[in-house]
């Protein structure tokens, strides 16, 4: 199912927590609202089940305006961060609850809820009471009972965040999978910027309320709109430094170095920061010398911390054996993952 | 494995502050203690032997038998089988009624509604007021002729009512006075209960397509039946020694005509007079048992509920 929000606006007394959001999530699509906490991603995801009205704007479903519409007509399942199992129904009546309500004939009911159980491989566990579940296993009875009634749009608010690094990674599979098998539009509420990007086929992204960019993973990391969007994706945080643009030139603002760019900015004498991913330096005879502060491997990738021009920036760098720390080198920005900003909107320059 | 261990690498030659060390609190608690066992225990055990002793003169402990007797006599009393009945009746109409009302009264009142605070306030006086006053006060409403509670059913077409002074109208003026009576104390523990869900169930339900009441049945009263199942059986505990609620009402009497004898109306008159120390005991134990049995199977049901799930 399509979905489309038009100027979606959330206020909660003077706080606005969705403001003016507009977007389309296209059918079929795994989506991840990415945003730091309290930007409203919960809000959001509320107004698309129907939980809160909206304060103004208008949200579609497939071109029906649902705006009004209850939760129970909208057909969204919903899986929260904490499950939400109900605590006095076994696995399998917490599967059935929403079927009952379709008033779905008990023999019909049995057979969907061993379907999906054993699409989430929880079919073991239906007679167990959700105390007795592990959280992976109660996060995949919850998924269960979210689209055992065939939602038309699957909504999860970071159902990952409760559990430890190794089963998150294993759920994030798993929500993939399931949502490759069922073909549901699915919206996935995090963030952590590293699972928006591995899971989703697009990357919302939302800060204060406000969009800020839609587009996939692959778009938004390589093609960020603005600042915010640019250090909120990658790890290491990607390298900022203040300076003044000219032409394919840039100075710092210490006055410490001049860095060529591999682009012409288009731009004179304009202030501006200049944002260079960690893997976008490379070793060059003729690029701006700069010092190793420090070394460090991280997995098979050598991590170097340089000093250029008195501003220290991490960089992934191919340095061979007899490289130490405090030894000079000489690098220059790679075409991809440099940009520019305004210092002060951080509007992409 | 550890704990187990230690005791054996601790020398038996200990010094005296470790054995003091285990005397300690019960030195601590000894004034308690001393209470409970005089005051609450002592009176109690004394209660089961009064009740075996025929006759018995609580001033020089004499008695003739020393048996069942008391028990025999005591339930072949008609006096005492018509109470028992009574507050049997009583019971059976106050606990399930006064539950129903206040888990609606406090549904309504966790709804965030205005004129909220009003009502809360109005639900919760009378448990800072007299029972007795109160009590005069049901009097005064029940009256044949100037009561509200006529006059409000006037409004409807309904003839006066002799509450007070009507057998059969007696026993329905004092379940509604006793149920009146429970409900701040079950509304207060029912809200305490309801407050404590965490909203995100109610949620969860309405996304799955519930409505009121269905939410109310399904997953409120569930999630709440462990709190219904506490308010229940101090109220049916509370309600088995109903006695204080007929002086105000019938001025001290079991009823405009003796009718509505309870079990502990009955006891307190077998006090009265002449006292009658073993029946009044017999009985006593009497009541004792019925609300232990019927403690019990509130217990097993409560166990079997959490053992289906089915709520
Ligand atoms: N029910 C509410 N009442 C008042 N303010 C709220 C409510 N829900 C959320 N907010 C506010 O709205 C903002 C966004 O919250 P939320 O959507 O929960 O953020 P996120 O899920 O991205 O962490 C926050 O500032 C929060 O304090
Ligand atoms: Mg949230």
């Amino acid at each position: 199912m399509k979905v489309e929000l038009s100027r979606v606006t959330k206020r909660f007394g003077g706080t606005v927590a969705v403001d003016g959001f507009t977007a389309t999530l296209a059918d079929g699509q795994l989506i991840a609202l990415l945003g730091p906490s309290g930007c409203g991603k919960s809000t959001l995801l509320n107004l698309l089940a129907g939980i809160l009205p909206a304060t103004g704007g208008r949200i579609f479903f497939d071109g029906d305006d649902v705006t009004a519409w209850p939760p129970e007509r909208r057909g969204v399942g919903l899986v929260f961060q904490n499950y939400a199992l109900y605590p006095h129904m076994t696995v399998a009546q917490n599967i059935s609850f929403p079927l009952e309500i379709k008033k779905v004939p008990k023999p019909e009911r049995a057979r969907m809820i061993r379907e999906i159980a054993s699409m989430v491989h929880v079919e073991d566990l239906l007679d167990r009471r959700p105390d007795a579940l592990s959280g992976g296993q109660q996060q995949r009875v919850a998924i269960a009972r979210a689209l055992v009634k065939r939602p038309r749009l699957l909504l999860l608010d970071e159902p990952l965040s409760n559990l430890d690094a190794r089963l998150r990674l294993e759920m994030r599979e798993e929500i993939r999978r399931v949502q490759r098998e069922t073909g549901v539009t699915t919206v996935f509420v995090t963030h952590d910027q590293e699972e928006a990007m591995s899971i989703s086929d697009q990357i919302v992204l939302m800060r204060d309320g406000r969009l800020q960019q839609c587009a996939p993973a692959q778009t938004l990391y390589h093609n960020p709109v603005n600042r915010f969007a640019a250090e909120f994706l990658g790890n290491p945080p990607i390298n900022q430094i203040p300076g003044t643009v000219s032409g394919n030139r840039f100075t710092l603002k210490n006055g410490g170095a001049e860095i060529p760019l591999p682009f012409d900015a288009g731009l004179a004498d304009r202030p501006a920061i200049l944002a260079v991913r960690a893997e976008s330096f490379q070793l060059d005879e003729d690029g701006v010398p700069c010092v190793i502060a420090d070394m460090f491997e991280i997995g098979k990738e050598e991590m170097a911390s340089l000093t250029i021009g008195g501003e220290s920036v991490r960089a992934y760098l191919p340095l061979e054996a007899p490289t130490r720390k405090g030894d000079t080198v000489r690098v220059r920005l790679k075409p991809r993952g440099v940009f520019l900003f305004d210092g002060k909107t951080g509007d992409r320059l | 494995m550890s704990r187990r261990a230690e005791p054996s690498e601790r020398p038996d030659s200990l010094p005296r502050f470790h054995r003091l060390s285990k005397i300690e609190p019960i030195l601590y608690l000894a004034p308690f203690l001393v209470g409970v066992i005089v005051f609450t225990l002592y009176p109690v055990i004394h209660v089961v032997f009064i009740s075996l002793m025929e006759d018995y003169n609580y001033l020089t402990r004499a008695f003739s038998r020393f048996g069942l007797g008391n028990y025999i006599s005591v339930l072949g009393n008609k006096y005492f089988i018509q109470a028992l009945s009574n507050t049997f009746i009583y019971v059976l109409l106050v606990i399930p009624i006064a539950t129903c009302i206040a888990l609606a009264a406090a549904n309504m009142l966790n709804q965030k509604l205005k004129l909220t605070g009003l009502f809360q306030t109005a639900y919760f006086l009378p448990m800072v007021t007299s029972v007795t006053a109160v009590g005069l006060a049901w009097r005064f409403m029940f009256n044949e002729r100037i009561g509200i509670v006529n006059f409000l059913l006037s409004l409807v077409g309904i003839d006066p009512v002799g509450w007070l002074t009507k057998a059969e109208w007696s026993m329905p003026a004092l379940v509604i006075y006793g149920i009146w009576n429970i409900l701040p104390f079950t509304i207060i523990l029912l809200l305490a209960g309801l407050q404590s869900v965490n909203p995100m169930f109610y949620t969860a339900a309405r996304v799955d397509g519930s409505k009121g009441a269905r939410i109310f049945f399904k997953i409120t009263v569930p999630l709440l039946a462990p709190t219904i199942m506490l308010t229940t059986i101090v109220n049916t505990i509370s309600a088995f020694k109903v006695f204080n609620e007929l002086f105000p009402l019938f001025k001290g009497q079991a009823g405009p005509f003796y009718n509505l004898y309870t079990v502990v109306y009955f006891i307190y008159e077998q006090m009265s007079g002449k006292p009658r120390l073993g029946r009044a005991a017999s009985a006593a134990m009497v009541l004792f048992a019925v609300i232990l049995a019927l403690t019990l199977i509130q217990l097993l049901i409560q166990r079997r509920w959490r053992g289906t799930g089915k709520g």
